[in-house]
């Protein structure tokens, strides 16, 4: 199977100097769910707005679908759909209106168009209401609203970027449905951008984990997770009355016989080991020694958030990046292009 | 790209931005009730005017015209800044970039969708000044001109509004600056009386104020008949304005897209 989208060592440096994309390369094979995880302002945004011709590169190189961004950005707008993060449906007129609308610009007439929109208005769950102004949509409609318009015109190729952000569970649900029906039957290559572990876990055949503008990981959820081992011993920790707070400890855990890795997360110490639950009684032990409260245990299996842990040291949660030092995010772009 | 499809560009986009502005009722209401208080207000103000030796004509009305037509338009291209505003602000026009449509398309659209708002605009001014007992001294064709001059010079000085509006990203700043012209615009030009009734100072500024040279040669098609000078006058000023801010917004725009 060809790539769609072949990147090389993409770079995006705004204004002030910062480095939104770093350096990443990328390939997608057509037909391909491809997902794109990382915390706010790690450079998603950034990427699907170069990728999609609206923002101008630093350096590196893109072709999509054999266009080449630089050369043939026309080409590019033909082959792609986008879902842009900011949802924009124009309230003034109607969803049917919108869809038309949307349908001319990428070339769609006549009959064959009014049928599309239909079609997308059913899918969508918004034919009751496809005659009223957009600006009377709950927030879940626009949503579904501005995902029909990007997929109007059939594209091979779309991008998503966090199609379901601020999505209640069941519009999340609904929104899903549809995207793997829209890749498996449809044969659309998706490219999404997501900073839900679950999302990307369920959605996704292909993925590259983003972090601070570099690439940490790529492959498939199973493999992502195959490659962080074993299971994870999570240990809520109580106060201490050391200074560095449990480095001692992290020490010793670190010691311990089939553990690859310890890394301190937000109000305890994470334990990555080949079979953690053998090593409960002697974990326990040492904590007690250190003098550390321990407040709770918990084993799994490994997830998506163990890789990007492992991976940046840093855990999603929520979409909220919980690291001391986190980068300002830089996901609204208005210093460059708008 | 063929010449068809640029003009299909064109067309989708103009008939969007219809849309929206027949889509609601209420603004057009206002803009019709806004052109009627200004009429009955002017007019009622300065009605004993026309009672002075050497006023060209019969009632005030004639005269209110010509400056209110443009009054209007003055606060009308700052909408037109505003669409634009908004679109660059919500992300609806990086929407747009990411279709194939012609860049040129979706500012040609919209400008064209603006120049059949200020011809409406014109229409409520005219018709509510038929309404009240104005006369037309140079019949249809001369009206087609008064059309022809309130839709040139919008357009032409919207390019300033969108160049405020482009370049602040901003939509207070281009009411600000918008409301702060149109006042010393109005007052300081030939709009509101006829330049003998100035005193002597003014009339002097008048003639570097591009709105007296629009309320002359509305008026003149008003109240006497065709005038060739003042209406060459009225065209070169919009062509000149035209040319001025028409290339600051170009270059911004270019740059959005880029």
């Amino acid at each position: 199977m060809s790539n769609i989208v072949v990147v090389e060592d993409l770079v995006e440096v705004y204004a002030g100097g910062t480095r939104a994309v770093d350096g990443i390369s990328l390939q997608v094979p057509e037909g391909e769910f491809f997902g794109f995880l990382g915390p706010n302002g790690a450079g998603k945004s950034t990427t699907i707005k170069v990728l999609s011709t609206l923002l101008r590169k630093t350096s590196g190189s893109v072709t999509i679908d054999g266009h080449d961004l630089d050369r043939d950005p026309e080409g590019i707008r033909r082959t792609i759909g986008v879902q842009s993060q900011e949802t924009v449906v124009d309230g003034d007129l109607s969803g049917r209106k919108n869809l038309l609308f949307q349908g001319h610009l990428q070339r769609m007439q006549g009959a064959e168009l009014q049928r599309r929109v239909e079609e997308l208005l059913d899918l969508m769950e918004l034919k009751e209401v496809a005659d009223r102004k957009a600006k009377q949509y709950s927030g879940g409609m626009k949503r579904r609203l501005a995902l029909a318009a990007a997929l109007v015109h059939r594209p091979r190729l779309v991008f998503l970027d966090e199609p379901t952000t601020g999505l209640d569970p069941q519009s999340r649900a609904k929104v899903w449905g549809y995207l793997s029906r829209l890749n498996k039957e449809d044969g659309t290559t998706v490219f999404l951008t997501t900073q839900y572990l679950e999302e990307a876990d369920k959605l996704c055949r292909q993925l590259s984990i983003i972090d601070r503008g570099k690439i940490v990981a790529n492959g498939s959820p199973a493999d992502l997770k195959e490659q962080v081992g074993g299971e994870t011993l999570a240990l809520t920790l109580g106060p201490t009355s050391a200074a560095g707070p449990w480095e001692p400890l992290e020490g010793l855990l670190r010691a311990l016989p089939g553990v690859d890795k310890v890394v301190d997360v937000d109000r305890g110490l994470v334990v990555y080991a080949r079979q953690a639950s053998r090593l409960v009684p002697e974990i326990v032990t040492l904590v007690r020694g250190a003098g550390v409260h321990l407040e709770s245990i918990n084993l799994a299996a490994p997830t998506l958030d163990d890789v990007f842990l492992q991976k940046t040291g840093s855990r999603i949660r929520g979409g909220d990046l919980t690291r001391g030092a986190a980068p300002a995010p830089v996901g609204g772009v208005r210093g460059g292009v708008y | 790209m063929s010449a068809v499809q640029s003009l299909r560009d064109v067309w989708y986009v103009f008939g969007r931005a219809q849309a929206k502005f027949w889509g609601s009722p209420i603004r057009i209401f206002f803009q019709l009730f806004g052109a009627l208080m200004f009429l009955v207000l002017f007019t009622q103000l300065f009605s004993k005017l026309a009672d002075l030796p050497g006023f060209p004509t019969v009632g005030y009305l004639e005269i209110a015209v010509g400056g209110i037509l443009f009054l209007n338009t003055l606060n009308s291209t700052m909408q037109s800044a505003n669409a634009i505003v908004d679109e660059l602000n919500t992300g609806y026009l990086a929407n747009l970039l990411v279709t194939p449509v012609q860049r040129g398309a979706i500012l040609l659209g919209r400008v064209l969708s603006d120049g059949v708002r200020y011809a409406c605009q014109t229409s409520i001014v005219l018709g509510i000044a038929w309404l009240l007992g104005a006369t037309f001294a140079t019949g249809v064709p001369g009206v087609l001109l008064i059309y022809l001059i309130v839709v040139g010079f919008g357009v032409a000085w919207s390019g300033l509004t969108m160049t405020v509006g482009l370049a602040t990203k901003s939509n207070e700043t281009v009411s600000v600056v918008g409301t702060l012209l149109t006042f010393p615009l109005m007052f300081t030009s030939t709009a509101l009386l006829p330049a003998a009734f100035l005193p002597a100072w003014m009339q002097a500024v008048t003639r570097y104020n591009p709105i007296s040279y629009m309320s002359d040669a509305a008026r003149t098609l008003m109240v006497s008949g065709f005038d060739g000078a003042v209406l060459l006058q009225a065209f070169a000023v919009i062509g000149m304005i035209l040319a001025l801010t028409w290339s600051s917004t170009l270059w911004l725009f270019r740059r959005v897209v880029g």
